[in-house]
């Protein structure tokens, strides 16, 4: 569903840093005599840029009304509304409160007259009759500025543009997000329901079933005891499986925040929540501590012992070890037991959701295990894996970080540091 | 000796009186069927059968067990009896809140019979 959105979320260049485009800018020629208007025009059609003419004061104001201009040359001596007049009407107008304007006149111009010009926006002065290079180069000036001008206005259009274009795919993202956040929510509210109003059912169903053992036993044949037996053992079968995969669910969004532990004091109460026989459970005395979450290695802890206790071939009394084996930065921690063992070309895929594999078909179990004890090592920054092969036992492996802080290497492990 | 047992499953109720009743402990056990009644029945204790020890689901509909142990926990004059939480959840999140808010001891549902005998002996054991 949300593959729909990446094509849209893919930034698109900013258009503006291709080259620059040749922007046509406008001139406007202002003056009553349509000879010099010609000459002019003929001058200026060299710098290859659109030339509007205007006879007199009004025309001009048309003109500025219909289009920009990058520069205004004004003819000082026109009739009924001069250059002067005719400058300060359009200067009267914001939009073209700053459009350059050349006047041209005649060299009689006092120079009172000049800084009445000036006051009145006029940024130069050309005097007639017109030298065609001075004109040329000096209208050239404000084609260039309005140009430049141009190209920065469509760089900041575009950019604006581009930034709008990011304002909204941040806007889907975050949608996106809280979608996502929402359906997450939802998901932990489902699971726990799952957790409580599922269970409660089975956990009566059990409950009467071992009260229809107890209390009617005497009165069923061996097949009622045993269809009783079975459903008791589907009951159970599915109150692990949502066991297993509330925890799977929680192991993976439990906030991970890693603390020293010690890893014997949660050995002893896994060994006393589960009623297993702690005398098949052997644990080396003076375990290292490991940097870890406690919820995720009792998950990780509680899973590995009760398989290595769980896959012993029929008629063999169940042996695991626990020890330590502290390396440069981590702690491996082992696992080993004396069960049915694992065919090597099995070791990966064990540790995948549920995947019971050779000789595991054989005994009960809901496949999410080692898929918990995976993700909460995983988790927990730290790794896993399993030395096995069929007959010989197992020794699953964890390793966790070693906490900080001075904890000397005993001699008879120095040797590890030199390990790569 | 009474018991309140506060439970609103009758599938619950039926097995908790089972299994009082396998381990012999010979206590009548009133049943409050959510918060609101165990409120009631705490204010106004039967003066022939004042509860000896409370057994409590936490969840219940209305109030659910952790805000009645908090309403409980507000109201020392009220001298309540110990409060042993019954309940479903494994999760230890909800032991330690159960502690910090006053329950004495945490029982995973259903209880054994042998299981209830500890309790009681641990419990009366503390409070005789």
């Amino acid at each position: 569903m949300s593959q729909a959105f990446i094509p849209s979320l893919i930034t698109e260049p900013v258009a503006a840093s291709a080259a620059p485009p040749r922007e046509i800018v406008n001139i406007l020629l202002v003056d009553d005599q349509p000879g010099k208007l010609l000459a002019h025009e003929a001058i200026l059609s060299e710098l290859g840029q659109r030339i509007i003419k205007a006879r007199n004061g009004v025309e001009a104001l048309e003109q500025l009304l219909r289009n920009d201009f990058a520069v205004i040359l004004l003819d000082v001596n026109m009739p009924n509304m001069d250059g002067f007049e005719t400058a300060a009407l359009v200067r009267q107008r914001p939009r073209f409160e700053k459009t350059p304007i050349i006047f041209i006149t005649g060299y009689n111009t006092t120079d009172l007259d000049r800084l009445k010009g000036y006051e009145l926006g006029a940024v130069d002065y050309l005097f007639l009759p017109v030298v065609p290079q001075v004109l040329k180069a000096k209208v050239n000036v404000f084609v260039e500025l309005a140009r430049q001008t141009q190209i920065i206005k469509s760089q900041a259009d575009d950019l604006a543009a581009h930034n709008r274009r990011q304002a909204e795919q941040l806007e889907v993202i975050q949608k996106l997000n809280a979608e996502l956040q929402e359906a997450n929510q939802e998901l932990e509210a489902f699971s726990y329901s799952v957790s409580h109003d599922l269970r409660a059912p089975l956990r009566s169903l059990t409950g009467y079933v071992q009260v229809l053992l107890e209390d009617y036993g005497p009165k069923l044949d061996s097949d009622g005891h045993g269809h009783l037996q079975a459903l008791d053992r589907a009951a159970r079968r599915m109150d692990c499986l949502t066991r297993d995969l509330l925890a799977y669910g929680r192991i993976a969004r439990e906030a991970v925040r890693l603390e020293p532990l010690q890893i014997e004091p949660i050995l002893q109460e896994i060994m006393a929540l589960s009623g297993a026989n702690s005398a098949a459970i052997k644990i080396q005395p003076g375990l290292c501590d490991v940097l870890a979450h406690r919820f995720l290695l009792e998950q990780a802890l509680s899973n590995l012992l009760g398989n290595a206790i769980k896959f012993v071939p029929p008629g063999i009394h169940p042996e695991v070890t626990v020890r330590t084996e502290p390396r440069q930065n981590i702690v491996r921690l082992w696992i080993e037991d004396n069960g049915i063992g694992i065919d090597p070309s099995y070791h990966r895929k064990i540790f995948s959701m549920f995947e019971r594999v050779g000789d595991m078909q054989n005994y009960e179990g809901t496949g999410i295990g080692l898929a918990i004890v995976h993700r909460a090592v995983q988790r927990m920054g730290g790794a896993c894996g399993v030395e096995s092969s069929p007959g010989k036992g197992s020794r699953f492996w964890v390793d966790l970080a070693r906490p900080p802080g001075p904890e000397p290497l005993p001699a008879n492990v120095a040797t590890f540091s030199s390990v790569p | 000796m009474t018991i309140l047992l506060v439970e609103d499953s009758p599938d619950d109720v039926f097995f908790f009186r089972r299994a009082v009743k396998k381990a012999e402990i010979s206590a009548d056990t009133q049943v409050a069927s959510d918060g609101l009644e165990a409120i009631r029945r705490l204010t106004k204790p039967d003066p022939a059968q004042p509860p000896g020890i409370i057994f409590l689901d936490l969840k219940l509909p209305h109030i659910n067990g952790f805000e009645l142990l908090q309403w409980i926990r507000e109201r020392p004059e009220l001298q309540v009896p110990p409060i042993v939480v019954l309940t479903s959840s494994d999760e230890p999140e909800d032991r330690d809140k159960a502690a910090s808010l006053g329950a004495s001891l945490f029982l995973t549902k259903p209880p054994a019979p042998d299981q209830l005998r500890d309790v009681f002996h641990k419990i009366l054991g503390q409070h005789s």
